[in-house]
């Protein structure tokens, strides 16, 4: 009997500690704001797309120049058509804003996914697959 | 009665098929499910969920010797319930009860309380995890209590309660996947499978503990 009381004042313990580490922890997070971003859905995945070099780039021109476009393609991207020859990294850059106006139409394509109810699932975790956020075209 | 007679064994195969027998099922499933989490790779749902979370070092170890504890916990507590084991091999009884009862009051219950401060959800949804560790402890500690004053009767109730309390993990997942199967959204079934499984649990356990025969809370030696 003596043993059994001084497990359960052990684990009385125990639990008290607990909750004191948890009012602490809890208080810090709130203080630096941290609650709010525990539970964040998906993480943002980066991808780098190294710029096209032609063979025909290997000389001392500029490289990839762009000839005229239509009008209609400047529309697009909302830019005037100030000079017809641009740098490799202003296309690249226009292409990344021509992706980023596609973009939403990628994101959280949700009603689409079929419903796959697995052994796996019996799991507190989210049922569905995170989707991931944003895939970027950036150059380095 | 002799349908009488017939009318018990039918009510006993019904329990032990229709509740039983999931409860092992999915008992089970849960332990199976918490083994790949000790590679103690990052890549699982439940963890990339909370990324933020897992660079805590207390709560980190906390989870894990919590699902430890959880193992043990669900697989002993299988054993409780059998009263072939209660009348033939009384010593699997006993002992599987006291690791239930340390993997509870020891490690399941405290981890449990540092965790629900961060649980998901609101900040009702946390109230309820602490609920449900403070309850567990309490019920089991009761349990524990009452067997060592040989009070049989009181023993079998609490332990029901602690018990209904460790089975939350379980009914919890079966909520969850049935909600999301009706398309509920997942934050919000979250929030209702958690309490549907609390308090659905807590339901059953009472009305168990009431409608139960006298003859089942006399000590296993003394029922005929």
């Amino acid at each position: 009997m003596n043993k059994l009381k001084v497990f359960i004042r052990v684990a009385s313990l125990a639990m008290l500690v607990a909750f004191v580490f948890g009012i602490v922890a809890f208080v810090k997070a709130n203080k630096k704001g941290e609650l709010k971003n525990l539970y964040k859905e998906a993480p943002i995945v980066v991808t780098v797309t190294p710029p096209k070099i032609d063979t025909e780039d290997f000389s001392r021109g500029i490289i990839n120049p762009v000839k005229s476009k239509p009008d209609s393609m400047d529309k697009e991207t909302n830019e005037q058509p100030k000079s017809k020859l641009t740098t490799a990294k202003q296309t690249v850059q226009k292409k990344a804003v021509k992706k980023k106006s596609l973009m939403p139409k990628l994101k959280y394509p949700k009603k689409s996914t079929p419903k796959i109810i697995s052994f796996k699932s019996f799991s507190r975790g989210s049922l569905e697959r995170m989707p991931i956020r944003a895939v970027q075209d950036t150059v380095k | 009665m002799l349908h009488q007679n017939q009318l018990q064994s039918i009510k006993k195969y019904a329990l032990i098929i229709f509740f039983w027998l999931p409860i092992c099922f999915f008992s089970l499933l849960i332990v199976y499910n918490t083994i790949p989490y000790f590679n103690f790779k990052q890549d699982f749902i439940f963890i990339t969920e909370r990324a933020v979370l897992f660079l805590k070092p207390i709560y980190k170890y906390s989870f894990y010797t919590h699902i430890f504890a959880g193992m043990f916990c669900i697989l002993t507590a299988l054993l409780q319930f059998s009263s072939v084991i209660l009348k033939k091999r009384k010593a699997i009884h006993i002992w599987s009860g006291r690791v239930y009862v340390f993997v509870v009051l020891a490690i399941g219950a405290p981890t449990g309380l540092y965790m629900s401060f961060f649980a998901k959800g609101g900040l009702a949804e946390k109230c309820l995890f602490m609920f449900m560790a403070i309850s567990w402890f309490y019920f089991t500690a009761k349990g524990l209590i009452t067997v060592l004053q040989k009070n049989i009767k009181q023993h079998k109730a609490w332990m029901i309660r602690s018990y209904a309390m460790a089975l939350t993990a379980v009914t919890f997942r079966v909520y969850y996947i049935i909600l999301y199967l009706l398309d509920i959204e997942l934050t919000k079934n979250y929030e209702v499978s958690l309490w549907m499984s609390v308090i659905g649990n807590i339901a059953l356990a009472e009305i168990i503990i009431f409608f139960k025969p006298k003859q089942y809370y006399k000590p296993i030696n003394q029922i005929v």
